[in-house]
Formats: C-alpha cells, sequence, structure tokens
C-alpha cells in the first residue's frame, strides 16, 4: 500500500468543496513535484480572506493509518511547521489541472482565474 | 484513545515524544478551544534552526477527536493547514504541555523551554497586525435578546470545525453535517440564487425581515443574513451580541472580520468577495431545525 492524497478545493461556503482522490500517476508525479520544492527563508503572516477560492488542502493517508495535511496557496505549500515555495505556483496549477475530470469545471475555472 | 505529543527541540538526537493519557488528553481538547484570539500569524517554528520549536501533538483519523495535528509555539496554536491560528500570551498549551513531560526530558532542557516560555508572544505591531484583530468599526447595537455571542473556540476545533459550515454557524447549531438549507424538511435548494435558497431557509423555520432594527424578545430569535456567489455558492453571516456579525466560511475556521479583514458592521456592505448578491436579512431561533 501506499500513501493516499485526498485533494480539497478550497472554495466553497455553504456546499460541500470538491474533492478527489489522485490516481497512482498522479500520486507518482505529485511526490515528485513535492521533493523539488524548497524550505522557505522566511515564514511571514498572511492573511487568509476566507470567502472565495482559497487554495488547496492535500491529506495525506500513509499507508498505517496516520494523516497529515499541506495547504497550498499563492507559492507556499505549509506541511505542518515547514513552510515551502512553490515557484510560479506550479504544484498548485498541477494540483488543479488534476481535478479536471473529477470536480466541477465551473470551480477549477475559478482558482485558475485566481492564478492568472 | 491517547495523543502524541513531541517535543521539538533537537537538532541532532531524536526529539522526545511521549503519550497523553485520557484523562491529559481530554484536558488538552478543553485547553484548545480556549486557545485565544484568532490570529494570521504563524509561529517561528520552521525557521528557527536550534532550540525550542514548539509541541506537536497529533492523532490517528480512528481518534474521537478526529484526525489531529497541532502545533504549539510562541503561543500560537496551529492546527493545520486552512485552519486559523490563535494566540495566547499566557503559552498556557506549551506550559501543560511540558508538564505532561515529566521526568522524560532532563532538567536542563526544562529550564530551557520554561525561560523561552517567558519570552513575548509576538511584539504588538505584529499582533496589531493580525487577521484576528479586525479593524475597528462601529458596531450597530444588537436588538435581539438571543444573539449569540462571539466565541469562535468551539467551532475551531478540528473534530467541529470541518463539519459545520456557515449555516451552521449563523443558526449556533453544530449539527457536524454541514447543513443545508431545507434538507431538514426535504426542500433542497432550486438554485444557487436568492429565490432557490431562501425558499430552503423559510423551510427549516427562519424567516425574512426587512432589517436588523426590531427589537427581538428573549425566545424570538437572532439575526442572519443570506448571500449568494451567482451559480456556484450561497453564505450566511450571523449577528453577535456585541453587534457586529461573524461568519464561518465553510469549512474554515469562524472569524468576526470581513473579506478585507475589518469588523463586519453590516454583511450588506462589507467585503464579501465572490459572494456579491445580497439577498435578506433573516431571523432564527432556537426552534429552528437544521441538518
Amino acid at each position: 500500500m501506499k500513501t493516499e492524497y485526498n485533494i480539497t478545493l478550497l472554495v466553497l461556503s455553504g456546499l460541500p468543496n470538491p474533492h478527489w482522490l489522485l490516481n497512482t500517476e498522479q500520486s507518482a508525479e505529485f511526490e515528485r513535484l513535492l521533493s523539488t520544492l524548497t524550505e522557505s527563508p522566511d515564514a511571514p503572516a498572511r492573511f487568509a480572506p476566507g470567502l472565495g477560492y482559497t487554495g488547496i488542502s492535500v491529506q495525506f493517508i500513509r499507508p498505517d493509518g496516520t494523516a497529515a495535511d499541506a495547504r497550498v496557496h499563492n507559492g507556499i505549500v505549509s506541511i505542518g511547521t515547514t513552510t515551502l515555495v512553490d515557484r510560479d505556483r506550479r504544484l498548485e496549477r498541477w494540483l488543479i489541472k488534476s481535478g479536471e475530470r473529477q470536480a466541477p469545471a465551473n470551480l477549477l475555472n475559478i482558482a485558475r482565474q485566481e492564478l492568472s | 484513545m491517547s495523543l502524541t505529543v513531541t517535543l521539538n527541540v533537537f537538532s541532532g538526537r531524536p526529539n522526545p515524544v511521549w503519550t497523553l493519557d485520557d484523562a491529559d488528553s481530554e484536558k488538552l481538547l478543553k485547553l484548545t478551544t480556549e486557545a485565544g484570539e484568532p490570529t494570521n500569524l504563524k509561529s517561528s517554528a520552521g525557521v528557527t534552526a536550534l532550540g525550542y520549536r514548539g509541541f506537536q501533538v497529533t492523532a490517528a483519523p480512528g481518534h474521537p477527536a478526529g484526525s489531529l495535528s497541532l502545533h504549539a509555539h510562541q503561543g500560537i496554536l496551529d492546527a493545520g493547514p486552512g485552519e486559523l491560528n490563535l494566540i495566547s500570551e499566557s503559552r498556557t498549551i506549551e506550559s501543560f504541555l511540558l508538564e505532561t513531560a515529566g521526568n522524560r526530558i532532563d532538567k536542563d532542557v526544562k529550564k530551557h523551554i520554561k525561560d523561552s516560555l517567558k519570552a513575548k508572544v509576538v511584539p504588538d505591531v505584529q499582533k496589531m497586525m493580525s487577521a484576528g484583530a479586525a479593524a475597528a468599526v462601529a458596531c450597530p447595537v444588537c436588538k435581539a435578546a438571543d444573539a449569540p455571542v462571539y466565541n469562535p473556540g468551539p467551532w475551531n476545533t478540528p473534530a467541529v470545525q470541518p463539519h459545520n459550515n456557515c449555516y451552521n454557524y449563523a443558526n449556533d447549531q453544530r449539527t457536524n453535517t454541514f447543513a443545508q438549507p431545507g434538507r431538514a424538511h426535504n426542500k433542497p435548494i432550486t438554485s444557487l440564487s436568492c429565490a432557490g435558497t431562501q425558499p430552503s431557509a423559510i423551510a427549516d423555520g427562519l424567516a425574512a425581515v426587512a432589517n436588523f432594527s426590531t427589537a427581538l424578545a428573549a425566545g424570538k430569535g437572532w439575526y442572519v443574513a443570506l448571500v449568494i456567489w451567482p451559480g456556484n455558492d450561497y453564505h450566511w453571516y450571523r449577528q453577535d451580541k456585541v453587534g457586529c456579525w461573524s461568519h464561518k466560511p465553510g469549512q474554515t475556521a469562524a472569524r468576526n472580520y470581513d473579506n478585507a479583514g475589518v469588523a463586519i458592521a453590516d454583511p450588506k456592505t462589507c467585503n464579501r468577495g465572490p459572494y456579491t448578491a445580497f439577498c435578506t436579512y433573516m431571523k432564527t431561533n432556537r426552534s429552528v431545525v437544521i441538518r
């Protein structure tokens, strides 16, 4: 068994947010992309507006049942106390694309608009 | 079921790890509901190279409190990505966790941490800039005797926050069902518009009102407001006892400021991001049933 990655697009308030699992191929690519990120020399305080697209949550579900969460938004990847730099928001773009067949296109487009 | 604590303090040696018994686990979870004010500040643990860098508390997904990953450092309680951090000068959680270490850490290390805990949490200027310190506005007078007190703590815990949305919060009911207007009364939303959503809320027992300036006696409920992101979603605000309004955007933390970080005197005029359509003020009460 391998780690599963449950992706949630953080965009809605009243309705449930769309979420999907990465398939095996996507999981491998996610791990590769994550491994290329470097730790941030600075971890500035950030304002989270709350309404509208506010990033992507990645839940890691390990084979032993334990879980961890990462938040990807605006060039920053936060995993626990670690902050990584997502240059050009490459990982965030890739995660949005990974939901193309599983999440509503209008919501993915809202996230894409925020990135453009 | 117990929680696992890791003290982040060493570089070369493995960090001390221990398990809280049931009583201490419960006490810790209770402390997290009283952990302070919301803030957008993060502790410097991720960038501090050596020495005390805080406590990590984890629980497996099967834990009664839900999957949990808390980090306490510099007076800031960080429940993970997507969660609103809490800040407190008292550093109660860190002090409590240090006590639970018992003799698992030697006295020099304990002294180092105790000295660290005496440090000021964050400079005042940073605290002023934090999102939790919502920019001041004059709050209107609350005319509803039953209006809830603004107390986001119980909403912003790992066991509650992801399972309750803006509709739960506005109605002050933690159903853990991500409640939907009309679902409890077989009257689902027909479209993501005011006309498609408001009837579902009415079926649950809410009632539209013209404003929030009419007195509501005890037992008559409090004011809420419905807004729409046309075609995509709906959102709710509620007026608290203090007179200003608060809300809980989806699975994120409850808060008392708008999308610009400003306290909310009126949801009709506050910064609502993409929720551009203001539908109506409504009143709700303790008899309303949502699911």
